[in-house]
């Protein structure tokens, strides 16, 4: 008789019940959105929809729900790029030199106490001062106050990043020919490459999932998906059809970002 | 091709760590200069300022003439090996090559032709197309050689560019060396803390510790007439040996009193003596001036031999009189430890210091 090997059982084992775990809920969303909402409430629940319609679909797409997806593509692409961008520069200042009156590990810490304390705690303030400018419900409002929230994290990764690159580099890139922008350019960007790619995908997710945010500052002239999903009601009518077919469009943009950046996301992990 | 001038340049480093201090140095037109020391004497530091790495606390650097001290590296023309070899990962073994020509927008069918020339002085042909991160240590350095012989600055500056390497590659790497700074005739600054290397290679040689030059000047003046007993003993394998004694007369007659021997100067003027002698005196020789012999000669100092230790085709004896060990590098001999050996100092090539200076006294 063979043996079994009894790690490699419980290894595949232990990865089937935790791929089902996290898998379900989106099979379930996936398998939602396209039931009619009456079919959603029957007990028991049917396993694949009993009737298959689009109708949750077109919903979401002709009406508010693509605005808000729109929205939200606008304000999430825009507070990452800004994030990412502020990040790179703040994070080799950080790496290269030193801060007066203040260590250097003193400075990124107090970037981070930003993230130390729920968001709430800051957004009545927040709110305060957008609606005192006159820019509540608006792009740049939500923009900047993402950026703002996201940049310690972009800062955060991007400075381990920039600090496993030797100083030396650069300097035989200066007396090579190149001035600092085109050394930035040439040598340290390529070479921190993947720190960006993972710096984007996770500044993207942090954004792109992101409710109270969207739900204080937006809401009602621009309105961000995550935002609107709650209004998907029709009198004391849960549309969870809607709700699962706005779900699985806001999937799409992650799912297509984590794929193409996956392998510079492990190399967060791994180092 | 440029004439580089150090005007009294002093790096201080927090405040408190003086690397370089007060150094003032002219590097000739076309010249091959080789900056030696101890570690940490502030060789490095002096090339960074060379290059505009670093910017002096105070003083002045010119490149013919012309004031280049608040000149960024890269508007210098300067080409450095860096002491820890840079390779700019990610690029090809030709990327890194052609990377400072490509900063000067030299026409593409340019540079491959000088990426070619180079790569074949230096032996990597066959790495051109190759990643660089697989490379080892010796063929890393001939890439980084290679980038920067691609090019003419004003001035090549190599930081100890043979001491990462393994000594096979080092032999094969000083000859490329020694034959391109001849056909090109370029000034060059050569770093290194290994004083056979700087007789070998250079026109001149700066001896420098503690941040400070020592001593200026070709090898075979900084090898025969060292300035001070610092520079005797770093020049040289082994370095010079000194004597700490005084200088007598006794009837009419110079002697050389060491305390362990007394040695007959006939040579010397008592009125010289006279005039040195009342201080205490260093005196230095070099282990290849020993003159020794194995059986009794007059007036020889008898020494036991402790240690005899081959360097290449030569023997060093070490030599016991009393406390004192002498060091005499001859022609290689069987000698059994212990035995007796009869050694003598030849007036031409003892070299007198001050006691307390460690200054060379000048006859
Ligand atoms: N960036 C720096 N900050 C503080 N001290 C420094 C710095 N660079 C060099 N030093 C100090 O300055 C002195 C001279 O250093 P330098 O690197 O020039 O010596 P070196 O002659 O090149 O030595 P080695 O043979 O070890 O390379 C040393 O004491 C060193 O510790
Ligand atoms: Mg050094």
């Amino acid at each position: 008789m063979k043996k079994v090997d009894w790690k490699r059982f419980f290894g595949i084992l232990g990865l089937v019940v935790y791929g089902i775990f996290v898998l379900f809920p989106i099979y379930w969303t996936i398998n939602t959105s396209f039931k009619e909402v009456g079919d959603v409430y029957k007990v028991p629940p049917s396993f694949i929809p009993t009737k298959f319609t689009l109708e949750a679909y077109k919903f979401i797409l002709q009406g508010t729900g693509r605005l808000a997806l729109s929205n939200s593509l606008v304000v999430a692409i825009g507070a990452t790029l800004i994030a990412v961008f502020l990040g790179t520069m703040a994070s080799y200042a950080y790496s290269r030199y030193p801060f007066t009156g203040l260590t250097n590990e003193g400075a990124q810490f107090n970037l981070l106490t930003v993230r130390m304390f729920p968001p709430i705690a800051f957004l009545l303030p927040i709110f305060w001062l957008w609606k005192t400018l006159g820019l509540l419900d608006t792009h740049f409002a939500l923009i900047v106050t993402y950026s703002a929230f996201n940049l310690p994290l972009a800062v955060w990764l991007l400075k381990g990043f920039m600090d496993s690159l030797p100083r030396s580099i650069e300097e035989a890139s200066y007396v090579d020919g190149y001035s600092f922008w085109q050394t930035a350019r040439r040598v340290v960007l390529p070479l921190i490459g993947s720190g960006l790619a993972a710096t984007v995908a996770l500044c993207w997710i942090f954004i792109w999932n992101e409710f109270i945010i969207a739900y204080l500052l937006g809401g009602t002239d621009v309105i961000l998906y995550t935002a609107y999903l709650p209004a998907l009601r029709r009198g004391m009518r849960i549309m969870w059809n809607q709700i699962a077919a706005l779900s699985v469009l806001a999937i799409i943009p992650s799912v297509i970002i984590l794929v193409l950046f996956r392998k510079y996301l492990i190399k967060i992990y791994l180092r | 091709m440029a004439r580089v001038f150090l005007e009294k340049v002093r790096k201080v480093f927090d405040n408190k760590v003086v690397a370089v201090d007060g150094l003032t140095l002219e590097v000739p037109d076309r010249g091959l200069v080789s900056l030696l020391g101890p570690s940490g004497c502030g060789k490095t530091t002096t090339m960074r300022i060379i290059a505009g790495l670093e910017s002096p606390t105070s003083g002045r650097v010119y490149f013919d003439g012309q004031d280049v001290t608040e000149v960024p590296p890269e508007k210098r023309d300067v080409a450095m090996v860096f002491q820890f070899p840079v390779i700019y990962p990610g690029m090809s073994v030709y990327e890194n090559i052609a990377f400072p020509l490509v900063a000067r927008k030299m026409a593409k069918e340019e540079i491959k032709k000088r990426v070619e020339e180079v790569a074949e002085i230096f032996e990597i042909t066959d790495l051109l197309s190759k990643r660089t991160y697989a490379l080892d240590a010796g063929m890393k350095q001939k890439v980084v050689l290679a980038r920067t012989f691609v090019r003419r600055p004003k001035v090549y500056l190599l930081d100890e560019p043979l001491t990462a390497v393994d000594p096979k590659t080092r032999m094969e790497l000083r000859t490329i060396l020694k034959r391109l700074q001849s056909d090109l005739g370029q000034t060059m600054i050569y770093v290194t803390h290994d004083q056979s290397e700087s007789l070998t290679l250079a026109d001149k040689i700066a001896v420098m510790n503690e941040g400070r030059l020592l001593q200026y000047g070709s090898p075979e003046e900084v090898y025969s007439n060292p300035n001070n007993t610092f520079v005797g003993y770093f020049v040289g394998n082994p370095g010079m040996n000194f004597i700490n004694c005084s200088l007598a007369i006794e009837n009419n007659v110079c002697i050389l009193d060491a305390q362990d021997f007394r040695h007959f100067l006939p040579e010397i003027s008592p009125s010289f003596a006279r005039e040195i002698g009342q201080r205490s005196l260093i005196v230095g020789i070099r282990p290849e001036n020993v003159e020794v012999s194995f059986t009794p000669r007059e007036n020889w100092i008898t020494s036991q031999c402790i240690l005899s230790e081959p360097i290449g085709s030569r023997v060093v004896l070490h030599l016991k009189v009393g406390e004192k060990v002498i060091k005499a590098k001859v022609p290689r001999v069987e000698v059994e430890p212990g035995a007796s050996i009869w050694f003598h100092l030849p007036i031409e090539f003892l070299k007198f210091f001050d006691g307390e200076t460690q200054e060379a006294v000048k006859a």
